[in-house]
């Protein structure tokens, strides 16, 4: 449901606006697009044609190669298995311990509103580094698991305040009804707040699915081979495949993989799920879901 | 108000801070020495193993050691037949070793983790290379002096073999902290386009003129023959190794050499500037394409393959593997359009080429082998893979399943491209220092003629390299373990920046006085004070 | 006389009557705090406890040795970063590219977001907007080699055409100057997309209502933007600014890396470039460890100064 609806009046120079900004954001668009295109192009292609052509759309030579190699190698159905569950559960911890915390800070009344919102900036800035969490996840027992590392990364400081922030902007006057109503504070946050919060509520679930989907490096190191992340799995691929060509693996008793259209199909593997989840989440985006919020 | 939050606040973080720093620090202390094969990080990928961690195992007469290696594989040892190949390595190794195995592409954090955390350390690591976490680690006594246990050639037959010269670059206050993993010295050399020689009518060259010529020719001389002027002689990229090599063909050092007693570095002796001379007169006569400074590396052999130039330089294997392009690829020959495109390899210019280090990263023994007893068990382990019968099991796999004898008793390799079969065995590589052989004797395999003139050059350099007469002193030199990553960038670069023409002879010897002061000076004074010392 | 009686008993009373408002308040809204611990637990445990491993900077630390016993330096390692002639080039370089980045790559997202708003097309609105986020997801290292293909001096499309136009070539890898300019290029082509996701999540939240009425008193597409959109999402935009000046040393080191050669040095070398060779390669964990506190000081002086000043012009900071 768009605002446009009723159009009043629409000038000349108003439909050259338009056509400027479509062509604008088609441009863009088709920028960004453009060089997937090949990356996608190249995971299909002969690593000759990779070889010697600079850049294409469409191979003039179809090989299905690399994705076979993934296939057989790696083990890309358990990394991405292990990938959903990270990022389901992941996600789920986020949201939880991040709108349960944005809450009350939201509150311009609440007590050690300012202490605590100190505390959580200076987090996004200090850190102690790899080491020191490392030993932490150890004595607590986390490393190796999904919830460990889950709530290792419990709530981004950056995604806390974009609810925080957004909770702020609720009309009071809901408050107050509530109030009036008899509800206690977790009520008026459940039954009114959440669902007034969809838009935030849907951008901040995707932030933190695409950070845990694209997570390598602390899985990496926490995880087990048996629950690696498709990530891992790839970027492993990707680096036998290198390796291969410049003899770091001894004695190539291996054969020789298709190097580049690895590369580029693992790039593909890894990045079309969590692409594909965008256009679900769009539709909170939308115009006008908090009307009739204050009114009603 | 919002000073007494921020006091509030600071006085918290103190507080919290202090509490952190002593609960961490506590734990990662705590060197309580647990039953090896009882911690986490010991277990392996493979379900089967996991039952055996008590000592009391089905192998109790079988040493237990922990390993941690590198990992190229992914779910390594998994496969068909992997339980066989596991069953024979340790019922011939007489051990049991419980693999902690570690991707390679984060594998430095992961060692420095492992260091770190001293409970659940394996007795043996692989490393990649020296740095300062291994270093000052050594330092700190986390690894055994081996010194005292590999000469022994009794119970050591193929690690009291290993190189007294490559140990040096291991040794560290005088102990020898790793067994290296063996790499060919004469690796280095140069690779060209035969047809293009051909065609042209160009022979084998053997003089630095004689590549000059031939670099020149590749460029003018239109060797496939389309009339445009795309054509160039040696393929270069932002990697600059190729100059190294190409540098002691031209006379000078491989990184030090001595001078009047005293080891200087290369940029500091007359053949360096002859060289640097020699490759700028090389890029302004077009010799190679303007761009190559900012070229990546990954484009680096793809420049050969698709007949941008005619001349490689870098591993001998590099070269061979364009040509295996070429065959797989049925690129043909610009001499003989019958043919194929060919590569012809030569391993040494005018006598000379570089050494490599002579071995590609290492194996300490920590301290988490906290007896002279399991020390000797990792030991006994590292060495027997070494044994004929190992170096097959783990380059090839098992005989009748993954290769197979010919009628001339020859080794037929059956899974070649089958990369799912080669995870049976595959792995097994990582624990093999190939000393004092780098493939097994016994029985040979059928190779490619391209293979069989790639080592037959290996070989033939091994009088031929330039060594590095620094290279067991740099490990030792404070300053070039925190800044030798800056210090060879400085140099590099100015070579670079010259040969391009950015700056001049002045520039050159500015960026010198730099690395000087950048700690230069420092290194060469710590090099020399432990080479006189061993003189 | 009744009033002075109240007034002189105030006083005493006074700290009492403060605590009692506290325990009070908690009481009322005792559901606010019991929201408020598991974040709270979170913080303090995985944050605030390991943060205790900074005193690594004034360390001489090695893994082995561990935390605790490891010798102390002192201010040693912080003399030898400021210390290092390379230090105010690279100093330079960071601040450029931060600085370009502030005023290119900053408001990207939301013009396009702006612009994304106004398309009265769905379908097109949608399409577009799930081409525009794919680049977040694409690695650096493939960025970096289209770069190459794009912008090099022998066969880059760019380079063709300036050719055609002047009849040279611009040399965009290899000389210092373009260095920023590319940096900046790679990072909106990548992330403006992703980044207006925030944007559009603000902009969803405008009463349509208010369009409506604004549009029935003659008010056009611009007037619209201007006096409706912009201050809807002025918190957003304030609250994001502020947030970046605290990243303002950090450049990520992977896309620099992947630019950096041998011939462009002198503009690409910036902090996070510097501290890997120095601390990581060699593993020197003191060393990166006290550069990175340096850099988490100069942010939080960034965020709290850049707060302030957004909250002396009335705005609500991240507050």
């Amino acid at each position: 449901m768009t605002y446009h609806s009723n159009k009043i009046k629409t000038g000349v120079g108003d439909r050259i606006a338009q056509v400027i900004i479509y062509l604008v954001v088609g441009i863009f668009a088709l920028i960004t697009l453009l060089p997937f295109l090949y990356v996608v192009a190249g995971s299909f292609a002969t690593e000759k044609e990779l070889t010697e052509k600079a850049f294409f759309i469409i191979p003039s030579q179809y090989s299905l190669n690399a994705y076979k190699y993934i296939m057989e190698t790696g083990e890309v159905f358990r990394g991405l298995k292990n990938s959903l569950i990270m990022t389901t559960l992941g996600t789920t911890v986020n949201m939880f311990f991040t709108t349960t915390f944005a809450y009350p800070l939201s509150k311009k009344h609440f007590k050690g509103r300012n202490l605590i919102l100190n505390l959580v900036i200076v987090t996004m800035l200090f850190s102690g580094g790899m080491i020191p969490m490392y030993i932490l996840m150890g004595t607590l027992k986390l490393k190796d698991s999904f919830l460990g590392l889950a709530l290792m990364g419990a709530i981004s400081p950056f995604n806390m305040i974009i609810v925080k922030n957004f909770f702020q902007e609720i009309p009071k006057e809901l408050d107050e009804a509530a109030q009036i109503d008899g509800c206690n504070d977790l009520k008026i946050f459940l039954k009114i707040v959440l669902p007034l919060s969809k838009p935030v509520i849907s951008s901040v679930s995707l932030f933190y699915a695409v950070g845990h989907w694209n997570n390598y490096f602390n899985a990496m190191i926490y995880l087990k081979p048996d629950k690696e992340t498709v990530q891992i799995v790839l970027r492993r691929i990707i680096v036998l495949a290198q390796g291969i060509q410049t003899d770091l693996i001894d004695f190539d008793s291996l054969g020789a993989p298709p190097d580049k259209a690895v590369k580029m199909a693992a790039t593909v593997v890894a990045t079309v799920p969590i692409i594909l989840v965008y256009p679900f989440v769009q539709k909170y985006f939308t115009q006008g879901v908090m009307v009739g919020a204050v009114k009603g | 108000m919002k000073q007494r939050g921020l006091k509030k606040t600071i006085v918290l973080l103190l507080v919290t801070a202090m509490l952190g720093a002593a609960l961490v620090g506590c734990k990662s202390n705590d060197t309580t020495k647990e039953t090896q094969g009882t911690d986490p990080q010991g277990k392996s990928a493979d379900k089967k193993e996991s039952s055996g961690s008590k000592d009391s195992a089905e192998g109790e007469k079988k040493a237990e050691i922990t390993m941690m290696t590198f990992d190229f594989d992914g779910s390594p040892l998994s496969g068909k037949h992997a339980a066989e190949v596991l069953k024979k390595m340790e019922d011939y190794t007489n051990t049991k070793v419980n693999f902690d195995w570690v991707p390679s592409d984060n594998y430095e954090e992961k060692l420095t983790l492992a260091l770190a955390d001293p409970d659940s350390m394996p007795m043996i690591m692989a490393v990649g290379s020296m740095n300062g976490a291994i270093v000052s680690s050594a330092e700190a006594g986390a690894f055994w002096d081996l010194n005292e246990f590999i000469k022994d050639s009794a119970a050591y037959p193929n690690l009291s073999q290993a190189n007294e010269n490559v140990n040096k670059a291991l040794t560290i206050d005088g102990q020898l902290i790793g067994i290296y993993r063996a790499r060919p010295i004469g690796r280095n050399g140069i690779g060209y386009r035969k047809d293009w020689a051909d065609k042209l009518g160009l022979s084998e060259p053997k003089t630095i003129d004689d590549i000059y010529n031939m670099m020149y020719q590749f460029t003018y001389g239109d060797p496939d023959g389309n009339g445009k002027d795309d054509t160039y002689g040696v393929a270069l990229c932002k990697y600059t190794g190729p100059f190294d090599i190409m540098q002691t063909w031209l006379g000078c050092g491989n990184g030090w050499v001595e001078k009047d007693g005293q080891l200087v570095p290369v940029h500091q002796t007359e053949e360096y500037m002859e060289a640097l001379h020699w490759f700028k007169k090389m890029y302004d006569d077009g010799l190679v394409y303007k761009d190559w400074a900012v070229r990546d590396t990954a484009t680096w052999a793809d420049s050969v393959k698709n007949g941008e130039c005619g001349m490689y330089v870098d591993v001998l294997d590099g070269s061979r593997r364009i040509w295996d392009y070429f065959e797989t690829n049925q690129i043909p020959s610009v001499a003989d359009s019958n043919e194929l495109a060919s590569m012809n390899l030569i391993g040494s210019i005018n006598g000379k080429t570089l050494a490599t280090s002579g071995f590609n990263g290492f194996f300490v023994i920590t301290k988490a082998a906290d007896t002279k007893e399991k020390v000797a068990d990792c030991l006994h382990f590292l060495d027997a893979m070494n044994d004929d019968e190992m170096l097959i099991l783990s380059s090839y796999g098992l005989e009748g399943i993954h290769w197979e004898k010919d009628t001339d008793g020859n080794l037929v390799d059956l899974d070649l491209n089958d990369a799912v079969s080669v995870k049976d065995y595959g792995p097994l590589n990582q624990t093999v220092a190939y000393i004092p052989n780098l493939a097994p004797t016994s029985i040979k395999p059928v190779t490619t003629p391209r293979q069989d003139l790639e080592e037959e050059v290996k070989q033939a350099n091994i009088d031929k390299a330039v060594f590095n007469p620094a290279a067991g002193y740099l490990v030792n030199s404070s300053t070039y373990a925190l800044n030798g990553a800056t210090l060879d960038e400085e140099l590099q670069a100015a070579r670079t920046q010259y040969i391009c023409g950015e700056i001049d002879e002045n520039g050159l010897k500015k960026a010198w006085k730099n690395w000087e002061e950048l700690g230069g000076a420092d290194v060469i004074k710590e090099v020399n004070e432990q080479y006189q010392a061993e003189k | 006389m009744g009033k002075e009686h109240s007034i002189t008993r105030i006083d005493p009373v006074k700290s009492n009557k403060k605590k009692d408002t506290l325990f009070v308040y908690m009481r009322q809204h005792k559901w606010l705090y019991i929201m408020l611990l598991p974040g709270l637990l979170y913080f303090i445990i995985f944050h605030y406890v390991p943060m205790g491993g900074i005193i690594i900077a004034f360390k001489q630390y090695s893994p082995f040795t561990g935390i605790l016993k490891s010798p102390w330096v002192g201010l040693t390692h912080f003399k030898t970063f400021f210390a290092g002639k390379d230090f105010f080039l690279v100093l330079k370089n960071t601040l450029g590219i931060s600085l370009l980045n502030l005023i290119f790559y900053f408001p990207a997202p939301i013009i396009l977001a702006l612009l994304l708003n106004e398309i009265r097309s769905q379908k097109y609105k949608r399409i577009t907007q799930t081409f525009i986020y794919i680049p977040h997801f694409v690695s650096w290292v493939i960025v970096a080699s289209l770069t190459y293909q794009l912008f090099n001096s022998s066969d880059g499309i760019v380079n063709m055409i300036i050719k055609s136009i002047s009849g040279n070539t611009i040399d965009f890898l290899a000389k210092p100057k373009y260095f920023k300019g590319l940096i900046v290029g790679q990072s909106i082509w990548k992330e403006t997309g992703y980044g207006t996701i925030i944007f559009l999540a603000a902009l969803s939240g405008v009463d349509i209502q208010l369009y409506d009425a604004a549009r029935v008193d003659g008010a056009g597409r611009w007037k619209l933007m201007w006096h409706i959109t912009l201050p809807a999402i002025r918190g957003t935009i304030i609250m994001m600014l502020i947030l970046r000046t605290g990243t303002l040393l950090n450049t990520g080191y992977e896309q620099i890396f992947l630019m950096q050669n041998d011939l462009n040095r002198s503009a690409a070398e910036v902090f996070d470039t510097y501290i890997y060779k120095k601390g990581i390669i060699n593993a020197q964990y003191s060393f990166s460890t006290a550069a990175g506190l340096f850099k988490s000081i100069v942010g939080m002086i960034m965020v709290l100064g850049s707060n302030w000043l957004a909250k002396r012009f009335g705005e609500s900071g991240i507050y």
